[in-house]
């Protein structure tokens, strides 16, 4: 298997890929929590554009991406957060203008070939230099740490922006910061996963990792390690397929969203016939607080309004008095 | 020192006023209950006083000082809100952790205090009785408790003065209930609190005045026992207000009690 890592281009690929894997999902959390899921898409259209013009002009596409895409993410914050009637019919316009000037411009350079275009648009396994290589290591580690040192600010402002503004926190300021990081893994992951697919290496992981967590730091670290095995593994994948390696990434990342709620549902099942109760550090007890009721071979205690019974190390769910009547044969059941 | 002092003070959105020429003064410990009909403007005002809605005329302060510069940690505010449940996961203690941003700062976001975070969101939560809920995905909770969550994460900034926009609204008896004891310890411990209601019942044991808004204009400011010998009856079903003040609700299609002119959302 390690021999593929004898070619530059997949070690360069490779790690791209683990860059982009972890760096998508931590950013793409806090726009699946504003209902942003599709501003990545749109980032990826006016990128296309920048592309285009370091193409054209023959300077580093990656750079010129970089400066569109965040100039394009600054402009798509300031209009969205006026909320004029028509800023999301201007939005559109934007998206659209950026995907086909880029189009056009790169069939009217020299490197216009339907391959270059398709790399550019869905991903290549090639496309990665050892330049760029440079330019995604500094550009992650930024994102990455940046993401995580303004987590509790990203978290406030996307929980409740109201809120957030009472409390005196630069709403604005963080917004533009979220926007500024999105454009910024727009352009690191445009190699690897091409612009049209760069949004669901944010979107996925995260969709997957919010069936199975309760917290929000626990999502947070579960898409991130689902963003770094479907990118790596898309990238092998992409590899001995010979498939466009964006796309076999999405396709992965879909794979593994369909897995994580297939678990979940199973878990909800056998759930259902155990009914588990929250954790709490409470211990019920003898006097306790929580009334105590006789239920078959055991003791239940009511706490808000359901009842709590001594199972192991935790406590199960038991029905209330509404639901069910006390015979014990119902509480074995249900043990 | 006022808590809030309004003098002829208009506030509004984008240049058009909503309530206009309000003047008031609150002292520390006074719980004032901020009455009127949907749309008359109550709930502009007190988004005024924390800076979401624009100050066009007058002057306000806010704990001695214009509302531009006012410490806005020392202000807990719990917004008017059906639900918690969001696009994505959150427990308990990670909203009610929001609250305490107020202690640090973002451009040094390297500089925090995790215990004392972690005491002080525990400290709260035990407060409004949800102790034992830290680690519970907010999305479960009744909506009665996810309101003490609001209160729990306005009270993690140690505020000065409390501001609440129908705490009550919604909120079954028995959490009202629970609301109201909440609210009690609070008035306890000399917390000085503006609350915005349509339900003055859950609360009259613990308001010690009365502020009437109608149509934008401050139409009343006195004690709950003037406000009920006002030919305003404040107990019972009636939630309300002389009916020269608002018209009279057309009579109930059900047997169900009569309600009073004030609309409910």
């Amino acid at each position: 298997m390690l021999d593929i890592l004898d070619y530059g281009f997949m070690r360069n690929a490779l790690v791209a890929a683990l860059l982009i894997g972890a760096a998508a999902p931590l950013v793409g959390i806090f726009l699946v929590q504003r209902r942003l899921s599709l501003i990545g898409d749109g980032l990826g259209h006016v990128a296309l554009a920048g592309v285009a013009i370091g193409i054209l002009t023959a300077t580093s596409p990656v750079l010129t991406a970089l400066v569109t895409a965040v100039i394009a993410a600054v402009v798509i914050e300031v209009t969205r957060s006026r909320g004029r009637p028509g800023s999301d019919l201007a939005l559109a316009l934007m998206f659209y203008g950026g995907i086909a000037l880029g189009v056009v411009l790169i069939g009217l350079s020299a490197e216009g070939t339907p391959a270059n275009l398709t790399a550019y648009l869905f991903g290549s396994i090639t496309a990665t230099t050892t330049a760029d290589l440079y330019v995604f290591l500094v550009l992650t580690v930024s994102v990455v740490a940046l993401t995580l040192l303004l987590r509790p600010w990203l978290f406030a402002v996307a929980q409740d922006e109201e809120y957030a503004r009472a409390s005196g926190l630069p709403v604005t300021g963080i917004n533009l910061t979220l926007s500024i990081l999105t454009a910024l893994t727009v352009v690191v992951s445009m190699r690897v996963v091409g612009l049209l697919l760069i949004s669901a290496l944010m979107i996925i992981p995260n969709a997957a990792a919010q069936a199975v967590s309760r917290s929000f730091a626990g999502a947070m670290r579960l898409a991130a390690v689902i963003g770094v095995i479907c990118a790596v593994g898309g990238v092998f994948t992409s590899f001995y397929a010979e498939t466009p390696s964006g796309a076999t990434i999405v396709l992965l990342a879909l794979g593994a969203f369909l897995l994580v709620n297939l678990a979940a549902a199973l878990r909800r099942r056998r759930d259902a016939a155990h009914a588990r109760a929250e954790a709490h550090a409470h211990e019920h007890g003898p006097g306790c607080g929580h009334e105590a009721v006789a239920h078959g071979d055991h003791v239940d205690y009511l706490h808000d309004g359901h009842r709590h019974a001594p199972h192991h190390d935790h406590y199960d769910e038991h029905a209330t008095h509404r639901d069910h009547d006390h015979s014990p044969e119902q509480s074995g059941d249900r043990r | 020192m006022s808590v809030v002092r309004l003098d002829a003070a208009t506030f509004g959105y984008d240049g058009r006023s909503v309530v206009s020429d309000v003047t008031l003064s609150i002292g520390p410990g006074e719980v004032v209950a901020v009455l009127g009909p949907n749309g008359s403007g109550k709930s502009t005002l007190v988004k005024g006083l924390l800076g979401l809605a624009e100050q066009l005329a007058g002057t306000a302060q806010v704990l001695g000082a214009p509302i531009n510069e006012v410490d806005r940690g020392r202000i807990g505010y719990v917004p008017q809100r059906h639900t918690l449940a969001n696009s994505v996961r959150a427990t308990v203690a990670e909203i009610v952790a929001t609250g305490r941003l107020s202690f640090r700062t973002w451009w040094k976001p390297w500089r925090r205090d995790p215990e004392a975070d972690r005491q002080g969101v525990a400290r709260v939560l035990e407060q409004v009785g949800l102790g034992d809920r830290a680690g519970a995905d907010v999305s479960q909770l009744s909506g009665g408790q996810q309101r003490r969550v609001l209160i729990a994460r306005a009270l993690a900034t140690n505020p000065d003065v409390l501001i609440l926009d129908e705490p009550t609204a919604g909120v079954d008896h028995a959490n009202q209930v629970a609301l109201a004891q909440v609210l009690q310890d609070l008035v306890r411990d000399g917390t000085t609190m503006l609350v915005v209601t349509h339900e003055l019942d859950a609360l009259v044991d613990i308001v010690t005045r009365v502020v009437v808004i109608d149509t934008g204009t401050l139409v009343f400011d006195g004690t709950p026992a003037d406000y009920t010998a006002d030919n305003f009856p404040a107990h019972g079903h009636h939630h309300g207000h002389s009916p020269e003040q608002f018209p009279a609700p057309p009579p109930p299609l059900t047997g169900a009690p009569l309600d009073s002119g004030v609309a409910r959302a």
